[in-house]
């Protein structure tokens, strides 16, 4: 994957998850935080929260779940792209978070060159 | 990492798609089944392959079946073409055929139907803004008829719609069926015909077009056989029709029939 400088944030409560798409991503970006759930992100992010440039976000999570941390992070005035990372793959699922302004919305699995045509796109 | 292992997933592969799986590619194989064992939280790919030998079902058997698929087959491959398409191809037709009744498209390598698929969509969202455009239709052919069925069938895994093509466009053109497949709208795929060409031998009687995809075909061929194809495709586009190649193909030193309109990064032939 050629290389880019971006902070990417990944909220996802699956490590095996945290761990291939740090996989995906290795050697193109600048750094690469997790949360395993959306409470922690949204209590980083409010002091931070325009300080990084793509997000991944999960949908089932403990504690707080993705839709839920969406709306938060809008309320909290995220302009950062928001990529739904998530096993829901009911069209109306897909329908409410685009809606709710989602950049984009993935399905798991996913393989590695599914995350770079998205990276690439964001980021040409 | 030993051969049964591989052997045992090759072989599935084969079992399952009839697509085979050389010695010579096992080294990537073996990259993508680290990949999955990854992803499903298998410590490795001998345990993957212990897993497997119980049965291949669910996440595990998308992925391992997504192994064999060409990921150079993208939904909107090379993002520019469609660019040019909406910013050139599109006003340059509308403005050379104002009272066309419907413009058509060949595909003359539709492959597994990404292409024309994505053409129609691409057109679809800029007559959304412009009503005036006329209705289009899609020419679809291919050399393989296994090929060309899938593209007909319009139906696609769940990984497969994930590459190139926004969600937006998936809920939009798509509806989901079983077993996490996703199939083309009929709305779309009322647009299009299918047919089997060798781009070789004769095409009949087709055409003419306004234009005419040809992508990543010429790049494998000799340079004669590259012409005797140009020369024929010529004759199917119209005047002030256009040929679209793919990004890494020209022209130069092949034909005269057409001259080049550059747009950003990208060349597309108008016919003279």
């Amino acid at each position: 994957m050629r290389k880019i400088n971006e902070k990417i944030i990944s909220i996802d409560d699956s490590k095996s998850v945290q761990s291939f798409l740090k996989s995906c991503l290795e050697n193109c970006l600048e750094s690469y935080t997790t949360f395993p759930d959306g409470q922690k992100a949204v209590d980083h992010l409010k002091d931070n929260i325009n300080n990084y440039d793509l997000i991944f976000l999960d949908w089932e999570m403990p504690i707080k779940d993705g839709p839920t941390t969406f709306y938060e992070l809008k309320e909290l005035g995220l302009k950062t792209p928001v990529l739904m990372l998530t096993s829901k793959n009911d069209p109306k699922d897909i329908v409410k978070m685009i809606e709710a302004g989602v950049f984009d919305y993935l399905m798991k699995p996913f393989t590695q060159d599914i995350i770079e045509g998205k990276i690439n796109l964001l980021f040409p | 990492m030993n051969n049964n292992a591989l052997k045992f997933f090759a072989d599935y592969i084969q079992k399952e798609l009839g697509i085979v799986y050389v010695d010579a590619n096992y080294f990537q194989l073996d990259h993508r089944l680290r990949q999955i064992a990854t992803q499903l939280e298998i410590e490795s790919v001998e345990a993957l392959y212990e897993k497997g030998q119980a049965g291949i079902t669910g996440q595990f058997r998308s992925l391992l079946l997504d192994i064999a698929t060409n990921n150079e087959t993208s939904f909107f491959r090379d993002p520019n073409i469609y660019k040019v398409f909406e910013d050139v191809v599109i006003p340059s037709l509308k403005k050379s055929f104002p009272d066309s009744r419907e413009f058509s498209i060949w595909c003359a390598a539709s492959s597994s139907g990404q292409e024309p698929y994505s053409i129609a969509m691409q057109y679809d969202s800029v007559k959304e803004q412009d009503s005036t455009l006329p209705p289009l239709s899609i020419f679809s052919s291919d050399v393989s008829d296994a090929i060309l069925a899938r593209a007909e069938k319009g139906v696609y895994s769940q990984l497969e719609v994930q590459r190139g093509l926004p969600a937006r466009n998936l809920i939009k053109y798509f509806d989901k069926r079983d077993g996490d497949q996703w199939e083309v709208k009929s709305s779309l795929r009322d647009k299009m015909k299918f047919s089997k060409i060798n781009l070789l031998h004769d095409f009949g009687m087709i055409g003419p077009f306004d234009v005419v995809f040809c992508r990543n075909v010429l790049i494998y061929q000799p340079v004669e056989n590259k012409k005797k194809i140009l020369q024929k495709i010529s004759q199917k586009i119209k005047k002030d029709g256009f040929l679209i190649l793919g990004a890494a193909e020209s022209l130069f030193g092949l034909t005269d029939d057409f001259s080049n309109v550059q747009s950003a990064s990208t060349i597309v032939y108008q016919k003279k």
